[in-house]
């Protein structure tokens, strides 16, 4: 996965939970995680297609998850109930909604699937690609954003219609014949162990990350600036992703 | 009193709506959570506006917005979504949409953006 693709989705979680909570959050640090199972007790997950394909996810404690829904409806308090499940779906929306925007305008032509809320850690989410995961910390507690998006050079190139949905399934393709050479015993060089796999994708992953960030999001962060209106904020957000990188 | 059908599978977005709407003194005349529903809602009816989210199961805004257009070609919709693609911003307008809406939203551009539609 390109370093590229997670910064829309930092910026536009960092944009859209300030106009939300009316309070700026601050980003960590960048992690390479297994995107298998979720992590945070309540997660929203969105799935991409297009010219970039995969899955999003948004993760938060329940408590976190209740005091931004409380914000959201302006209420002082609120339970996690239905209306609140709705609006954290609702925020995780328009996270992806901005972020998808962005990376189209960056040449990723992309749309969004609607949002489905998961409660509960170690709930499996299929993904096909190692995912790259930010944490942005709120007032109200931390909200890792999680992407796991792989470019559909198919998509990028024919933009057939069904292109987007054909994509992760060939992904998935790729993994289960990546765990078939895997099997026999005395698979041989040509034949790596999925867990090798596994390690290789995140080693190159988080070496592209070292590689580009500095580049790639450095160079994000600029352009954005430039286009944003609220340019102090987004300078802000430029020198803190430059600084992580 | 202008009337206006709220069109968004979010229940939260459907109620922050609502609530909005009725407080500036609009008539939420009903309210949909799906575009096959919207167009069923919009036959019932007859609002002076609808707002219309995009990302829907079942049948999505961009569906919905053309399908009400078959049926009405005077129809005032005004698409509000969190997707901001010049391609889905243009399929809207060249589809009949009277303006577009980005979440997250600020309250008077919801009701500045209603008003003018039902001008």
């Amino acid at each position: 996965m390109k370093a590229e693709f997670i910064n829309p989705f930092v910026t536009a979680g960092m944009e859209v939970l300030e106009t939300v909570i009316n309070s700026r959050p601050e980003p960590g640090q960048l992690a390479v995680r297994s995107a298998t199972f979720t992590t945070q007790q309540v997660s929203i997950v969105i799935g991409v297609t297009g010219a970039v394909a995969g899955q999003v996810l948004c993760g938060m404690s329940l408590v976190t998850a209740t005091k931004i829904a409380a914000a959201m409806a302006s209420a002082p308090a609120m339970t996690f109930d239905e209306m609140a499940s709705s609006a954290i779906a609702e925020l995780g929306n328009m996270i992806s909604g901005n972020a998808t925007t962005r990376l189209s305008e960056a040449g990723y032509e992309c749309q969004i699937t609607p949002p489905t809320l998961v409660r509960g850690t170690e709930v499996e989410v299929s993904t096909s690609t190692p995912a790259l995961v930010v944490p942005l910390y709120t007032d109200f507690g931390k909200v890792e954003i999680n992407v796991a998006l792989e470019e559909c050079e198919e998509e990028a190139a024919a933009e057939p219609p069904d292109g987007g949905a054909a994509e992760p399934a060939a992904a998935a393709s790729e993994d289960e014949a990546a765990a078939e050479a895997a099997e026999p015993p005395d698979g041989g060089a040509a034949e790596p162990a999925a867990a090798e796999a596994e390690e290789e994708a995140k080693e190159t992953v988080a070496a592209d990350t070292e590689e580009e960030a500095k580049e790639t999001a450095a160079a994000d962060a600029e352009e954005e600036a430039k286009e944003t209106v609220a340019g102090d904020a987004e300078q802000k957000a430029k020198e803190t992703v430059a600084a992580e990188a | 009193m202008t009337s206006v059908l709220v069109v968004d599978d979010a229940m939260f977005m459907r109620a922050t709506l609502k609530k909005l709407l009725t407080e500036a003194g609009f008539e939420v005349a009903g309210e949909a959570e799906n575009g096959q529903m919207a167009v069923e809602r919009y036959q019932e009816l007859k609002p002076d506006v609808v707002m219309m989210d995009i990302t829907m199961p079942e049948m999505n805004g961009l569906d919905a917005l053309k399908e009400i257009m078959k049926i009405d070609p005077g129809a005032k919709v005004v698409m509000c979504t969190a997707l901001g693609q010049e391609r889905t911003v243009m399929e809207a307008v060249e589809a009949g949409a009277k303006d577009y809406i980005i979440k997250p939203f600020k309250a008077e551009k919801v009701l500045e953006v209603v008003k003018k539609a039902s001008a």
